[in-house]
């Protein structure tokens, strides 16, 4: 049997020693990197969900969705078996749809939604009787398996982190949860999602997501993937439910080892546990749409500009340049230090680029202004420095030597280098530019500023 | 023999329906991923090397392979506390300016330009009992980063235009952004609630006393504070023993025999005080307990970690199981000046803020009258958090390592952290708890969008704290 599952791998490339990438029989490709690691492995599980195949009315899904895959299995954490808890779970599903129905229709305060919070305490109850929903986190802890997952824009990461000899154990328990993951504590991780959506808010994350909403309007890059309080208070397990069976599929799917680990037998493991996942059809990544720059405005407590430019997709070869130059504006030397120090514009400058990376998206400059500075005259400033700006060589440098370094502190941890390789090959079938510097030309810098003017300039004014 | 056993168990199974279509378990995937575990194996965990400098420097290192990179950070044997009185972020400016503002032969804007060139961008912090600097360089570079590094610490020139230009950029700062004020009034209203006492550690940075911040004022900073003897380097990376000496070679060099002393702190409060700091800035309240913490040299370093990492769970346990909208728990064991402090913090929505502070207080006054860690929960303890510590990276233990050499200095515990950490005893974390939390000396600090009228103060004495005009 061990035979035939081993035989159901075929490898596709193996262009350097220490790399292998292989394709298991159902189409999930799983990148393996064995090297010294004090006796330890880095897993990664990176599935192609993320808030842009989301939509409106079900802004947070694949975040909630993340959460939601802690709590076990129909094995792990089924306290008498699944067939006695299968039930429990259909009712208390039934409720949540109802009483998210009643909320979508603004009756969330109504008799017939108390009547049914009243029976969700019993069914919940019920429930947690039979199906323990730490019983996941608890296994892996106890093996001394530390997890974790995150949510962006183009995708899922779960991660782990454990001694070689559980391996075998992060592997099988793995594919288990993604194969069958069990909601048993859907609302207790919808209020800790609907926290962290609270706690992520804040004056410059707010002007970006009013960004985001007018740049992407409609698309999947309209909102924060956070998703929107109104979405998360109204979602059912059900639409999570649906969510995962468009996307949680191997072939949609990549993962990645790195570490102290024999690769034999990490490829026989693979077969017996991902590999025995079905593949099925999937959804292609929408494509997400720009409308054209607007001007907008937004009331807090201080005043800032907020400018948001169209740059391309992270992993497009045209992006380098484009990184380069994030890089550069973002140093106290670039062109924005006359802002600070000698127009006395702004205080404070911020650059960052999102929401998402795989396709093309926004980068932002935010300029905190001193008193008495309009936003006007801050952003005629600011696109004089642009104009009259050339990069030096000694920046062009200090730009490629600060960008290499966080690339080789990328390649030290086995962790970025998981989660780098598994990305690159997920989005891009290539993960060999990850071990390659990105080069960027002045001519590719300079072609890439040309974008940057008044008339693609997306604008959030913030004021008192 | 697994295998059969999954066969024999899988022998009627079929796929497993979970809810809608696309949710099966199949039957390959019966198993019960327990049976997967495998049996524990000791791993070897190095600990970073250490060497003394003939002129005092300390330099610990520990080589990581992974990639062509080294880190380096830089202990200085002084910190907020050790800064003159009337002029608060000293040691921030002084650490700045020593890689910003001309070193050695080197104007301001070519020593920028030369430490661009290798990518040495320095990240500084600054603490109460000490401060450092640390960053990264390709191994390729590390000869001139180290020769670099050492021109900041030897002959930093302190050009009055650039630290004029820093001053003025900082004092902007505070003046524009309420935010920025109310950061660092909440700053010192902590620091407040542990050192009433010690002058130089409550001391509040304002744009009036940023302007008082001159090149003479660092310079005499430096020659107290940058001597060899104040100065620990760890080092990790792309490093090998003799790449390590050729490295630190120019430190070596440093001149100067004298050991900072620190001003001795003040102490500690011995009534309960409740500090409010409220602020329309923020949608959340954050409320820290304080303690008394860890003097330097002291034996309870592990077991304070291991007591920190079993109250904060707890804390969070019972925060989250009885009243959620609680979005963190964290906290820490600080060494010196004096006692150090022990902090607890945790942030919550502001309708729980007040809920939450008295039920941590009774939390801990729980612990006070009724010791809950029985000796098998102290073994459990101990081996998670001796784990825990085998499990960090080696720049965390370099940097640890370093951090403790430079605390404890004589008293300092070489072995590994997480075998001080397996050694520890129950009665060690008893009398920790002792020493730190004693209930009446709690000092309770609120901050955020609190409601200042809430009875606080039937937890202490009540200081609300404004902020002063600018």
């Amino acid at each position: 049997m061990m035979l035939g599952l081993a035989l159901s791998i075929f490898i596709t490339q193996t262009a350097a020693p220490d790399v292998e990438v292989i394709t298991l029989a159902n189409g999930m490709r799983w990148v393996l990197l064995a090297r010294p690691e004090e006796g330890r492995v880095s897993g990664i599980v990176t599935v192609r969900a993320g808030g842009v195949n989301e939509s409106e009315g079900l802004t947070g899904a694949a975040h909630l969705l993340e959460h939601l895959a802690f709590a076990g299995t129909p094995i792990v954490g089924s306290r008498r078996g699944w067939r006695l808890e299968a039930p429990l779970q259909e009712r208390v599903f039934d409720l949540l749809d109802a009483k998210a129905k009643l909320m979508r229709v603004g009756r969330g305060g109504s008799v017939d939604a108390a009547l049914i919070e009243t029976s969700l305490v019993s069914a919940e109850r019920d429930w947690r009787e039979k199906g323990d929903e730490s019983a996941f986190s608890n296994l892996m802890r106890v093996n001394e398996v530390t997890i974790n997952a995150w949510t962006t824009k183009d995708t899922t990461k779960y991660w782990g982190d454990f001694p070689s000899e559980q391996l075998h154990l992060w592997l099988a328990a793995e594919a288990q949860r993604f194969a069958a993951p069990i909601f048993r504590n859907f609302q207790t991780e919808r209020d800790v999602v609907l926290q962290e959506r609270v706690n992520g808010q804040s004056l410059l994350n707010n002007a970006y997501e009013t960004l985001w909403e007018s740049a992407f309007y409609g698309s999947g890059y309209a909102w924060d993937t956070a998703g929107l309080e109104g979405d998360l208070r109204a979602m059912s397990p059900r639409s999570i439910e649906r969510f995962y069976e468009r996307l949680y599929a191997p072939n949609n799917s990549v993962g990645c080892l790195v570490g102290d680990f024999d690769r034999a037998q990490a490829r026989v493991w693979l077969a017996e546990t991902f590999g025995q996942i079905p593949a099925r059809p999937v959804e292609p990544p929408p494509r997400v749409r720009l409308a054209a720059p607007r001007r907008l405005s937004e009331k807090a407590s201080e005043h800032w500009v907020i400018l948001g430019f169209e740059v391309p997709a992270a992993l497009d070869p045209s992006s380098p340049p484009f990184v380069t130059l994030e890089y550069l504006l973002d140093g106290s030397e670039g062109p924005f230090k006359r802002l600070t120090e000698q127009l006395g514009v702004c205080t404070q400058i911020v650059i960052r680029s999102g929401p998402g990376v795989q396709q093309r998206h926004l980068m932002t400059i935010a300029l905190r202004l001193r008193a008495g500075i309009s936003a006007e005259e801050a952003r005629e400033s600011l696109f004089r420095s642009l104009r009259e700006w050339t990069p030096s060589d000694g920046e062009l440098e200090r730009a490629r030597a600060s960008l290499e370094r966080g690339r080789l502190q990328g390649l030290r941890s086995r962790q970025r280098l998981a989660v780098a390789l598994a990305e690159r090959v997920l989005l891009s079938d290539e993960w060999r530019a990850a071990f390659a510097p990105p080069l960027s030309t002045r001519a590719g810098v300079l072609s890439a500023l040309e974008s940057f003017t008044p008339e693609r300039a997306w604008v959030v004014e913030v004021s008192p | 023999m697994r295998w059969l056993a999954l066969l024999a168990m899988c022998a009627s199974c079929a796929p497993m329906m979970i809810g809608g279509p696309g949710r099966v378990l199949p039957v390959a995937l019966q198993y019960d991923p327990a049976s997967f575990a495998g049996k524990p194996v000791p791993h070897k965990v190095e600990n970073p090397r250490r060497v003394t400098l003939p002129n005092g420097v300390e330099v610990l290192w520990m080589e990581d392979h992974g990639a062509p990179l080294v880190d380096v950070t830089v202990f200085v044997a002084c910190g907020r506390g050790d800064e003159p009185l009337g002029v608060p972020g000293t040691m921030a400016l002084l650490l700045r300016s020593a890689f910003s503002a001309g070193a050695g032969a080197l104007e301001p804007a070519a020593q920028v330009q030369v430490l661009d060139r290798i990518g040495l961008q320095p990240t500084l912090a600054v603490d109460d009992g000490e401060s450092w600097i640390d960053f990264a360089v390709e191994t390729r570079d590390l000869p001139e980063a180290m020769a670099l590094l050492n021109d900041a610490l030897s002959t930093p020139r302190f050009d009055p235009e650039a630290v004029a230009r820093a001053t003025e950029r900082d004092a902007a700062l505070i003046v524009e952004s309420p935010l920025v004020r109310h950061n660092l009034l909440s700053n010192q209203v902590h620091n407040r609630a542990i050192y009433e006492r010690t002058p130089t550690l409550t001391q509040l940075l304002t744009p009036s006393t940023i302007q008082r911040l001159s090149p003479e004022i660092l310079r005499a900073q430096a020659a107290r504070c940058l001597g060899p003897r104040n100065l620990v380097v760890a080092v990790t990376g792309d490093v090998t023993e003799a790449s390590v000496r050729a490295g630190a070679a120019p430190l070596g060099r440093l001149q100067g025999m004298s050991v900072n002393e620190h001003v001795a702190a003040g102490a500690p409060p011995t009534l309960r005080n409740v500090w409010l700091v409220a602020t329309t800035l923020s949608s959340r309240v954050e409320v820290t307990v304080l303690g008394q913490g860890l003097p330097r040299g002291s034996k309870d370093r592990a077991a304070a970690t291991i007591l920190l990492a079993a109250l904060t769970a707890s804390i969070e346990e019972d925060l989250r199981g009885h009243m959620g909208h609680v979005y963190s728990v964290d906290g820490a064991v600080e060494v010196g000046p004096g006692t150090g402090a022990t902090w607890i913090r945790f942030s919550t929505r502001p309708e729980v803020s007040f809920e939450a502070a008295r039920r941590v207080l009774a939390l801990l006054q729980a612990w006070w009258n009724w010791w809950p860690l029985d000796v098998d929960y102290v073994a459990k303890l101990v081996l998670d958090e001796s784990k825990s510590h085998g499990r960090m990276s080696k720049f965390s233990r370099t940097f640890l390592a370093g951090r403790a050499l430079m605390q404890d200095r004589e008293a300092f515990d070489a072995s590994p952290f997480y075998e001080q950490v397996a050694k520890v005893r129950g009665s060690q974390l008893s009398g920790f708890f002792a020493h730190a939390l004693k209930p009446e000396n709690l000092q309770l600090v609120v901050t955020g969008a609190l409601d200042p009228s809430l009875d606080w103060k039937q937890f202490g004495k009540v200081t609300i704290v404004s902020e002063v005009p600018r």
